[in-house]
């Protein structure tokens, strides 16, 4: 099932860059790009984390396409 | 943070590949000498004629061991995709190269230049991941 999110309005919003998002996340930087143009769904587990970091439900962030 | 880690993760990845590749050259280098110059014969032949295909499998292991290590499942999923695309070309090279050999259309080759093509898999594998993901990968 293809699935839409908003990271990069999210972070757009907060004004943070993609490797401070990366980060937080504990990821890369590539991650986080791959994740905000649809190239790459995350796990559940990075899923929930990126709700926490951005203090939001999770199905706030990922949405069905 | 993932990229201290990652760091940790591909220095070792690095060095276990210095050694794999300084035992495989040494075996290779030492076993021609000692059994074709030499004249070394069974059984201590079979041993000194297994160390660089031993260290091939070593490097093997370092591959997986590295993949297992990294944190970033992204990165882990191109690094494995990489491995599958590499895989998958030098077994479909080998494969269509043996049989070509199997009715003596082109020579005979030694199956350890199978490795060979698995190290262009590789490439073709970090190729594959920049064009549908957007990134090389950070892994080898």
């Amino acid at each position: 099932m293809p699935v839409k999110n908003r990271l990069r309005v999210l972070r757009a919003e907060r004004e943070w860059s993609q490797q401070q998002l990366a980060d937080a996340l504990d990821v890369s930087r590539q991650s986080v790009n791959a994740i905000e143009t649809g190239k790459y769904d995350p796990s559940l587990p990075l899923a929930f984390r990126i709700a926490d970091v951005f203090g939001l439900p999770i199905e706030t962030i990922f949405l069905r396409d | 943070m993932p990229a201290s880690n990652f760091t940790a993760v591909r220095r070792q990845y690095l060095v276990r590949t210095l050694v794999v590749m300084a035992i495989y050259i040494a075996g290779i280098f030492g076993a021609s000498y000692l059994i074709e110059v030499v004249g070394v014969a069974r059984p201590l032949a079979f041993v000194l004629a297994l160390v660089p295909g031993l260290a091939m499998a070593g490097m093997f292991y370092n591959t997986i061991s590295m993949i297992a290590a990294t944190k970033d499942e992204f990165m882990r999923m191109l690094a494995v995709r990489q491995q599958l695309i590499a895989a998958g070309f030098a077994m479909a090279l080998a494969s269509v190269w043996g049989t070509l050999e199997m009715f003596e259309l082109v020579p005979h080759r030694e199956a350890f230049y199978i490795v060979v093509l698995w190290a262009i898999g590789l490439l073709v594998g970090q190729l594959a991941n920049r064009i549908t993901h957007g990134t090389w990968g950070e892994c080898p």
